[in-house]
């Protein structure tokens, strides 16, 4: 057989989700979305949304929904947050995408019946890590530093037997020569950054390597460090 | 007001107590009126490093305890003027210091002192955090091989964190580093870490380098501190180091390989 040349991946994107807030919202969606386009129309062009039901009860018109986000000039990618089974049907017969938000918790389980085609779901992110916690001066040996929901800046070494933690990035300028874990929620998409390698530990995403597997054309030179496929690579930047 | 001077180091065995009495005699013979307080209750060294051991009548938990008064306690050094020592107890553990009482102590002391040396014990325990914790300045002692920069490492963290300073978010402690026991010849051949490497890890500045030198254990064990031994490598390096505690330049000796003579090859000097 020859080399698979199509192939399927997950993938995160941030999408635009438009929460609809009431039964009674739905009468006038129309005019506020077309309002809501003509303050940016470059903006919402064949911009891709999900929308997010949660707050609606009963009978939804599902079609409705597609046809005035389409009116509108955008693409519908999915509907989030249906309450009840029925719902979850109806929005397929509509044939529209039912989409999880695997951040949360959703009361309904998803079960498997005959008559539903399985279909590929798309993970989509709505939240990404956006701040930045920066520390100055040397992280010293015994000391831990945690960046909770953000990436993490150091302006000084860090040394052995300390310890950087971040839920997204880490940056470090200055020498690395304790742990440095990054994406430590579970994020492949983390990195470390720093101006000296010499680490007792690397890890992002919850895979690791200790010292001994940093290759030594990589020892103190500035690098940075990403996950790809669950395995750290290491590169150097100049 | 006096400033109240830390020598810690985390490690055990670096020269702490060394240190303590050889910068506590060196402020003493710079005209500074110094008192020099051992903190390792109940493994006290320093009476006998200034060789007072037989002078020792209270100590420092008596006063903290009230049951002596400092005057009672505290001993004249004989050979530098305006030098004192207050011993440590022998008897009892480092529980027995209170934030409270060592704070009175150290008031008290600093009406009609100009510098206190608190000669910190090792570890990073209750009695090595009391003696760090009022401290202005700190002289963090270490030895030229990993394990003792580490731990100078973890102290410093200490310092910055855990202080009085670090506490009430005042100015910070400021931090000298001192390396003893340096060879330069083993630095050379590699099996010693390097003054370089050393300031690299540890970033503070560096305030002394005492090489290793037979006038240290000698100077012990007569209860001399080293600094007397005006003629020693080692006495003259802790002259120049208190010299940059009190703020003077002063090139630093003692570091590079000496290169021999052509006299000194024939009669091996």
């Amino acid at each position: 057989m020859a080399e698979q040349s199509i192939k399927f991946k997950g993938t995160s994107f941030t999408l635009s989700v438009i929460h609809i807030e009431s039964n009674a919202a739905m009468a006038n969606l129309h005019t506020f979305i077309a309002d809501k386009v003509a303050q940016a129309p470059a903006f919402f062009k064949s911009a891709p949304v999900v929308v997010n039901v949660a707050n609606l009860k009963g009978d939804i018109d599902f079609k409705m929904i597609q046809q005035v986000i389409t009116d509108n000039g955008m693409n519908l990618v999915g509907i989030e947050g249906c309450q009840t089974a029925e719902q979850k049907l109806s929005v397929r017969e509509s044939g529209i995408s039912v989409i999880s938000n695997t951040a949360k918790n959703t009361a309904t389980k998803l079960v498997p019946s005959a008559d539903i085609k399985p279909e590929i779901q798309t993970v989509i992110v709505e939240k990404s890590i956006t701040k930045t916690i920066v520390h100055k001066g040397q992280i010293r040996s015994g000391q831990q530093i945690y960046a909770q929901d953000a990436s993490l800046t150091v302006l000084g070494n860090i040394s052995a037997g300390a310890e950087v933690i971040a839920d997204g990035s880490i940056h470090i300028y200055g020498a690395l020569r304790g742990r440095a874990i990054a994406g430590a929620k579970g994020d492949e998409s983390a990195q470390i950054f720093c101006n000296k390698l010499d680490p007792e530990l690397l890890s992002i995403n919850g895979t690791y390597i200790l010292s001994d597997a940093v290759q030594s054309q990589f020892i103190n030179t500035q690098a940075q460090i990403n996950c790809i496929n669950n395995k750290l690579e290491i590169t150097k930047f100049d | 007001m006096a400033e109240i001077i830390v020598v810690t180091s985390g490690k055990g065995g670096v020269g702490k107590t060394t240190t303590s009495a050889a910068i506590a005699t060196g402020l003493a013979l710079r005209g500074k009126r110094t008192v020099v307080i051992d903190f390792d209750i109940g493994l006290r060294n320093l009476d006998l490093i200034m060789g007072c051991e037989r002078r020792v009548v209270y100590d420092f938990v008596n006063v903290i305890n009230g049951e002596a008064n400092l005057s009672q306690a505290l001993i004249k050094d004989k050979r530098v003027a305006n030098l004192y020592i207050l011993p440590a107890s022998q008897t009892r553990d480092k529980d027995a210091l209170t934030k409270e009482g060592v704070g009175k102590v150290l008031d008290q002391l600093a009406e009609n002192h100009d510098y206190i040396v608190c000669d910190s014990p090792a570890g990073i325990e209750a009695g090595a955090m009391m003696a760090l914790y009022f401290a202005d300045i700190a002289v963090i002692t270490t030895n030229p091989e990993v394990s003792s920069v580490r731990d100078s490492d973890r102290i410093i963290g200490m310092l910055q964190s855990r202080s009085r300073r670090a506490e009430l978010g005042l100015e910070p402690i400021k931090e000298h580093l001192l390396i003893t026991r340096y060879v330069p010849e083993r630095v050379e051949r590699g099996d010693m870490l390097s003054v370089e490497s050393i300031t690299e890890i540890l970033a503070v500045p560096l305030a002394g380098v005492i090489p290793e030198s037979g006038a240290v254990l000698k100077a012990s064990n007569c209860g001399q501190p080293v600094i007397l031994d005006t003629e020693s490598d080692a006495g003259q390096a802790y002259a120049d180091t208190v010299a940059r505690i009190l703020g003077e330049e002063r090139e630093f000796r003692f570091v590079n390989v000496e290169k021999k003579g052509f006299l000194s090859r024939i009669f091996g000097g």
